[in-house]
């Protein structure tokens, strides 16, 4: 193409795109005049480090809520009476219903026992195989029912489950009454244990497997599954246990009830509502 | 600075084809204009300046997945356009003519569009081009060449009913 031609066809285009009809232009939103652009260099430095502040505070606790690890350290405290339940806050997945076996026969051994005084001590390693409370306090202390009330503790029975086989007392600082059932119709194996705490005595669970928040004569009460550390202790004594029955913990008045069983959580919550 | 949004929005739609997108290139050229309004040369002419974020705007526009779908889209709409381009020609107008041209123009590298808007649609002098452009004068001159004869090519082949001289 020569050069005339190619300055004959720019001016063919030039002409032929005049006629080219726009869309009206639109309304552009007003822009912030340039001095109030320069209005965030006039906030004040306080006020923007605490942006900051607030702002490095909420990344950290992301990153915290992130690591699953780190996560698992914020901990949940339920309390009920003098038990204290520490649970993962929030459970990270639905806990497993651990069943139970209702049939399972509970024997104490006697030459397996350590006597409680045994225990009485500040530090004490948790034991690793898991029993029942009742198994753990090895009987020490027993004594009678009216015994038990005349030393001053408030013992009501569930009437539900009748006189107890057997009642032990403890001093742990604090009383700590142990009423135990039997498997009938033999003897040597225990079915269902009761124990009150007195206010004296703090007593703490270790993640159960399975927590549910529930009630006792319309009254906050906790049902925990599966095998659990149980910390018992007052300023002098602190006895750790691996527990692995169920338990339902509630209050009567200033007392703490621990009801262990292999029982449903339904039919230990009837148990505990016929407590007069 | 607000004189300039004419033809800030039309480079914007010529590059986009697009009104609603020449709108927001629009916008987001003020905005960025008084953002770096620090950085301005008040001694230079403005319109290079704002046309300059404009073209930027726009190419950039143009790389995302929704503007190749449109352009898609385009591309079909401008094949079965030429297939009616005897009825076209028989009704057209001046305006008419100049769509068909943009059309043309359209199916150029966008460098080349861009040279071809900037001179030949919106008039601007090579002079300004350049400043736009941020090329040397020399450097305008052979891209309008080389821009023209691309097209002269595509109107050759693809729209014929260009090819008539009419004054």
């Amino acid at each position: 193409m020569s050069e005339q031609e190619m300055q004959d066809f720019e001016l063919q285009v030039r002409q032929t795109a005049r006629g080219f009809v726009y869309p009206p232009v639109p309304p552009i939103q007003p822009i912030q005049p340039i001095g109030g652009m320069d209005k965030r260099t006039t906030v004040p430095l306080a006020f923007r480090l605490g942006l900051a502040l607030i702002a490095a505070l909420l990344i950290l606790g992301a990153v915290v809520w992130a690591v699953p690890a780190a996560r698992a350290t914020l901990l949940r405290v339920l309390r009920i009476g003098v038990v204290e339940i520490i649970v993962p806050e929030p459970p990270r997945t639905p806990m497993p219903v651990v069943s139970a076996p209702r049939t399972s026969v509970r024997t104490v051994v006697a030459t397996n026992t350590i006597p409680l005084s045994a225990v009485a001590t500040r530090t004490v390693t948790p034991m690793p195989q898991a029993r029942s409370i009742a198994d753990s306090l090895d009987l020490y202390g027993q004594t009678t029912l009216e015994k038990a009330r005349s030393s001053g503790i408030r013992i009501k029975v569930p009437t539900a489950l009748g006189e107890p086989d057997a009642v032990y007392l403890q001093d742990f600082g604090g009383k700590l009454a142990v009423l135990v059932w039997f498997e009938k119709p033999a003897s040597n194996g225990v079915r269902i244990s009761l124990q009150i705490f007195t206010r004296d005595i703090m007593a703490q669970k270790m993640p159960p497997q399975v927590l549910v928040e529930t009630q006792v004569k319309r009254k906050p009460a906790a049902w925990v599954e599966g095998a659990h550390m149980l910390q018992i202790k007052n300023g002098n004594y602190d006895l750790v246990q691996l527990v692995s029955q169920h338990a339902l913990i509630w209050t009567e008045g200033s007392d703490t009830y621990r009801l262990e069983t292999d029982l449903p959580m339904a039919e230990a919550i009837k148990i505990a509502d016929s407590t007069p | 600075m607000q004189a300039h949004q004419p033809g800030v929005f039309r480079l914007a739609y010529l590059m986009l084809g697009d009104c609603d997108d020449a709108e927001d290139v629009t916008q987001e050229t003020f905005i960025r204009a008084y953002r770096a309004i620090h950085t301005f040369d008040p001694t230079r002419e403005m319109r290079p300046w704002l046309l300059s974020i404009a073209a930027n705007l726009a190419r950039n526009r143009r790389r995302s997945l929704a503007r190749l779908w449109s352009a898609l889209q385009r591309m079909v709409f401008a094949q079965s356009e030429l297939l009616q381009s005897p009825l076209i020609e028989d009704q057209a107008g001046d305006h008419l003519r100049a769509e068909r041209l943009w059309q043309a123009v359209r199916r150029l590298p966008i460098s080349d569009q861009e040279i071809i808007y900037l001179r030949h649609f919106l008039e601007i002098s090579e002079a300004e081009v350049s400043q736009i452009q941020n090329v040397a004068l020399g450097t305008v001159k052979s891209r309008t060449h080389r821009a023209l004869a691309k097209l002269r090519n595509i109107i050759e082949k693809e729209f014929p009913d260009l090819r008539e001289r009419r004054s």
